[in-house]
């Protein structure tokens, strides 16, 4: 499939300070699901609003569907936006605002009560049509919003951080509700978000975005199992960033020291030499406790320390362990079958920890050669 | 003494100063003049009485209904000429000054008259609208009359442009605070929703800056229902007002009873349109949050 958005060379910066869009260009294919991800200020809400047409940018091109739409006022647009406040009509009824758009356009009043009420059904919201928009919780809001914005059949829905209004139980819903509105649809939806298990959850591609640059784009397997930099290593699930350098180099892996203790990685084909500073991410969950007595499963790195803190999550267990390095090191240990929270090494005692080469990922440290 | 009963009294004592006051100098004068405008004038004296003769005067005599009339087309004009310039100046402050600076120095300037005397500023269009004054010279100087035009000055539209620059003001105000109040991204929604620049303001920015136009058009139309000195600095024989005449009546005429009885049929009318444009604005009232 082609692709849908064009990004190229974006550029914005508002008056008097730095730049939101540094140079992003992005292809976004048809029927794609892409999630701009970053923390605020990361200029994802500033590309998002080019590409809706509410910002024009300092230079670049917006492509859509193989129109240059750069010049072009929003209302000349073949998207529509869900804003992050709904921002609905608050003197309109429900259904007045979903027909807005219709109803100025100048179609019949039939077609408008007949594609009003088909969308206000496909967001189940029928028996609200009569009711002013104050009358209604948030998450019916957020409902309106999207068949408000879906009634025009955009060939791209962008949603601005579009569950950030809502309570933890109602996003998780509608993380799924909205994920199975895209499949049905097949349209093309782009969403800005700073939670990054929403992108996680919903993304068929995350966009991680950082002071107006693209710093990664992939999968959201990808993202997590091969970050580009600790950044996004950091800033997507959570990572034990360990300072260390390059002892040995041996074909595919490397073994680096790492606060006095060797741990082996994957190289992932960086030319690191001996003696260069980097650094290793590993995810608290891919660490092991190996029991004591028994032995590391081979081909895995061990080292050793002394747990100071344990966090129950019902689940799941994290434990904080001080390395002997003198380096404190997250471990997630699954509260499954196989294993209860009274059996865990208790606060203080000597604990042995292995992992997998394989899931050891390692960065060139900044500013060293 | 129980609590409830303590806060009673506390309360009591917070309502009580300004209840009094209301009472003293609002309640009991206006029931003294309602009391009056029942009572009969035998000249020179005025005697306490209960008929409603001077409300008949008011109805049937041409020269009393026909300056209240008058009165109440002013105010139209005033409100509706008001508006039609404060609008579009509000709107232009509120959307099109990007600089939130120069907006508060704009918005100040257009508030600032109100710091100089009425009177002052109404006589400063006699030297504009004069035979003499500016206007009249710059029309000689652009040749478009030979000699000056007596029609400017003491005259029912010399009356509306004074009281229309006077109150312009009193619309800019709310109309500033309903515009300021709407939220931009609705008018990005209705964009995104494909409609223009013209028709989004028709159908979001002005439906909902109607509470600020009522609350704005209230202030100019009673104010103009109320004044006098308008009428009496740049009107002309037929610029009487209302309040002229209720001047008239408590002062040279000193016909105290139907003096009274224009007082209340004033204050009725003002006081249907105030509960009118509140009425409607609180229907109006919506959840901008």
């Amino acid at each position: 499939m082609g692709n849908i958005i064009e990004l190229h060379g974006l550029r914005k910066t508002f008056k008097g300070k730095v730049r939101a869009v540094d140079d992003v260009s992005l292809n976004i294919r048809e029927g794609e699901f892409v999630t701009l991800l970053g923390p605020s200020g990361c200029g994802k809400t500033t590309t998002l609003r080019v590409i809706g047409g509410f910002e024009e940018p300092d230079s670049g091109r917006v492509v859509l569907d193989g129109q240059d739409v750069t010049d072009l006022p929003p209302y000349h647009r073949p998207v529509n936006l869900v804003f992050q406040d709904f921002a609905l009509f608050p003197h309109m009824s429900v259904a007045q605002n979903v027909g807005y758009g219709l109803r100025i356009a100048g179609l019949g009043k039939s077609e408008i009560a007949e594609r009003v009420s088909a969308s206000l059904r496909m967001v189940d919201l029928s028996e609200k049509a009569g009711n002013r928009p104050s009358e209604l919780s948030n998450g019916q809001k957020q409902r309106v919003a999207l068949a408000r914005a879906l009634i025009r059949r955009p060939k791209v829905l962008l949603l601005d951080e579009p569950l950030s209004a809502l309570d933890l139980k109602l996003r998780e819903a509608m993380q799924v509700e909205l994920k199975h509105l895209h499949e049905k649809l097949g349209i093309t939806f782009v969403m800005v978000t700073h939670d990054q298990t929403e992108a996680l959850v919903m993304s068929d591609r995350i966009v991680v975005m950082s002071n107006g640059k693209i710093i990664q784009d992939g999968t959201p397997a990808d993202l997590y199992d091969r970050p580009a930099t600790p950044y996004v290593a950091n800033f997507i699930g959570s990572s034990n960033l360990l300072a260390g350098e390059v002892r040995e180099v041996q074909g595919g892996t490397l073994v680096g020291q790492v606060g006095g203790q060797r741990i082996r990685a994957a190289r992932n084909g960086l030319a690191l030499e001996v003696g260069a500073a980097i650094t290793v991410c590993i995810r608290p969950e891919k660490i092991q406790l190996v029991a004591p007595g028994a032995s590391a499963p081979t081909g895995f790195s061990t080292v050793s320390g002394v747990v100071d803190e344990h966090f129950f999550h019902g689940n799941a267990v994290r434990m904080a362990v001080t390395l002997s390095g003198g380096v404190t090191c997250l471990v997630d240990l699954r509260l499954d079958s196989a294993l209860r929270q009274s059996s865990l090494p208790e606060a203080g005692s000597s604990v042995t920890l292995a992992v997998d080469p394989a899931n050891v990922i390692v960065f060139a440290a900044r500013g060293s050669a | 003494m129980r609590q409830s009963q303590r806060r009673r009294l506390a309360m009591f004592g917070v309502v009580s100063g300004p209840l009094l006051w209301m009472i003293a100098f609002l309640f009991i004068p206006y029931a003294v003049m309602f009391a009056y405008s029942f009572y009969s004038r035998q000249f020179p004296a005025i005697i306490p009485d209960f008929q409603a003769g001077n409300y008949l005067t008011l109805v049937t005599d041409p020269q009393y209904y026909q300056v209240l009339l008058r009165t109440l087309k002013i105010a139209v004009l005033v409100s509706l000429a008001a508006l039609v310039i404060a609008y579009p100046l509000t709107y232009y402050l509120v959307f099109k000054i990007k600089s939130v600076r120069l907006r508060s120095v704009l918005y100040i300037a257009v508030i600032v008259p109100l710091w100089v005397s009425y009177l002052l500023r109404a006589y400063t269009w006699k030297t504009i609208l004069g035979s003499e004054g500016v206007l009249n010279s710059f029309l000689i100087w652009t040749g478009i009359i030979d000699e000056p035009a007596s029609i400017f000055l003491y005259s029912q539209f010399a009356m509306v442009i004074v009281l229309t620059y006077i109150y312009i003001p009193f619309l800019v105000m709310p109309v500033y605070t309903a515009l300021e109040k709407i939220p931009r991204n609705l008018i990005e929604a209705s964009k995104d929703l494909g409609v223009g620049h013209w028709q989004t303001f028709l159908k979001i920015t002005l439906p909902l800056s109607v509470p600020g136009i009522l609350a704005g058009m209230t202030f100019t139309f009673c104010l103009t229902m109320g004044d006098f000195v308008a009428p009496f600095l740049v009107g002309g024989p037929d610029g009487l007002m209302i309040a002229n005449v209720v001047q008239v009546q408590f002062g040279t005429a000193f016909n105290w009873p139907l003096g009274s009885a224009l007082s209340i049929v004033m204050l009725v009318i003002v006081l249907a349109i105030i509960t009118a444009s509140d009425r409607f604005e609180r229907a109006g009232r919506l959840d901008l949050g």
